[in-house]
């Protein structure tokens, strides 16, 4: 796990590609270089890096982590994010956390499919994981003549000034990871 | 008594009707569209049985209402929440033609309008239009924050609640009663009667988020098909282009010919 420089990263059986290197390196300088994130970012690792496309020649680096390490993750997320984006010049950084999908069971099968590993809760959490720090108010699907859906979220506009010019790259994020189309608005009345 | 016996306990048909028959292959597709008020006149399709005996298609298809969301009549998105119901008048062909017969709000819309600290005005009024319709509108608003307001509330004192609704009822009034319907939907689209209500209660005290939020049609006139026609225009039959047989087709079938005899 800790080794020269496959440190902070761990794949079953799989060796890590060029991309994962950078980002686990990226990882690395900052937990050697960073004094604030240092302690913070000593027990954490990453499963695997993606690097998407997003529409307006824009790019994003998806990072996928444990699920165990979601909670400390979201402690220094902010402060990550900002320092990942000065590495990765350019390019918006999302966290995500690897979640299991299990498919329905068949007839006759006996094994329970806990809800936490279904399709729609795992994709409503990568959601949640995706548009971190902002906050989802509330979810409308607007259903087209054609049959086609779209999900429009509401956020809270709490954190609108720091992920407000992210939101194509969230909704393209989204695309590729669920194959849904997103559509973030900023609800007019904040107050509850 | 052998008559009538054979209600509920029936002798297990064997070899009866094993092949249940499939009641969508007795139905027919029909299109449906919209008046010309609307961008998007396609608005989708519909099933009927077709024409049996002395049930006719066409009138088990005539009072269908159908409830369209604005956004797909205009395609624009921002007027989602409007909903629109279109009755199915005439039939011509495969086409239903509609027309309007009410609109109303989506709930979501209607309950994320509502707040504390804010006074609700409500009005309606049953308005006759110059072509005979008579239609109950209903018009909802809220008042609104000034910007350097300080007080945590934003009330209305209850007579300006009454003068407003005043206001309300007779812009209402008049800007139904001046025109026909096909008019009347078209004020509807953009808003116009809510700007109209906005700007005329400044002086009595600011409000906000005012719309007709529901127009139900209480009377319609007899069915005139003239008057259809005219928020319709016509519409061709779609029998396709006529092309042109290549040669080679006939050679070939006078080979199918020879091979067949």
């Amino acid at each position: 796990m800790f080794t020269a420089r496959k440190k902070i990263q761990k794949e079953k059986d799989l060796e890590p590609t060029e991309f994962e290197d950078t980002v686990a390196q990226a990882f690395f300088d900052l937990e050697n270089g960073n004094q604030e994130l240092k302690s913070d970012l000593k027990d954490l690792y990453i499963n695997s890096a993606v690097q998407l496309d997003i529409a307006g020649n824009h790019k994003a680096v998806v990072i996928h982590i444990p699920h165990r390490l979601r909670k400390a993750y979201k402690k220094i997320h902010v402060r990550l994010i900002r320092e990942l984006e000065k590495k990765f010049s350019g390019k918006d950084v999302v966290l995500i956390a690897t979640r299991r999908i299990l498919r329905p069971p068949k007839k006759g099968s006996a094994v329970v499919r806990p809800r936490s590993r279904t399709l729609t809760a795992v994709h409503d959490a990568i959601l949640e994981d995706v548009v971190y720090p902002a906050e989802i108010v509330g979810k409308r699907v607007r259903y087209r003549l054609d049959g086609s859906k779209i999900i429009k979220i509401f956020l809270d506009p709490k954190e609108r000034n720091n992920t407000e010019y992210k939101l194509t790259t969230f909704s393209g994020v989204y695309r590729k990871l669920c194959g849904k189309d997103v559509v973030f608005e900023y609800p007019i009345t904040e107050n509850a | 008594m052998a008559v009538g016996k054979n209600k509920r306990i029936s002798k297990g048909k064997k070899g009866g009707k094993k092949k249940t028959v499939d009641p969508f292959s007795k139905k027919d597709w029909y299109d449906i569209k919209a008046p010309s008020v609307f961008s998007v006149r396609s608005v989708g399709k519909t099933l009927v049985s077709r024409t049996q005996g002395t049930k006719i298609a066409s009138e088990g298809l005539k009072h269908r209402v159908f409830e369209v969301s604005l956004a797909d009549l205009q395609n624009d998105e921002d007027q989602a929440y409007r909903k629109i119901r279109l009755r199915a008048e005439d039939v011509q062909g495969k086409n239903v033609l509609t027309n309007f017969w009410g609109m109303d709000f989506t709930t979501d819309k209607l309950r994320s309008l509502v707040r504390k600290w804010q006074t609700l005005i409500e009005a309606h009024v049953d308005v006759k239009t110059t072509d005979n319709y008579t239609l109950r509108l209903f018009c909802i608003a809220f008042t609104k924050r000034r910007p350097n307001q300080v007080k945590r509330t934003c009330y209305a004192q209850s007579s300006q609640i009454r003068q407003i609704r005043r206001k309300m009822t007779e812009i209402m009034i008049n800007q139904a009663s001046s025109c026909d319907l096909k008019d009347l939907v078209q004020k509807f689209i953009p808003e116009v009667i809510g700007k109209e209500i906005e700007k005329a209660t400044t002086s009595i005290f600011p409000l906000q988020n005012v719309f007709i939020r529901k127009v139900k049609i209480l009377k319609a006139p007899k069915f005139d098909l003239g008057k259809l026609m005219e928020v319709h225009g016509d519409y061709k039959e779609d029998v396709g282009v006529k092309l042109d047989r290549p040669a080679e087709d006939a050679q070939m079938e006078g080979e199918a010919e020879a091979v067949a005899a």
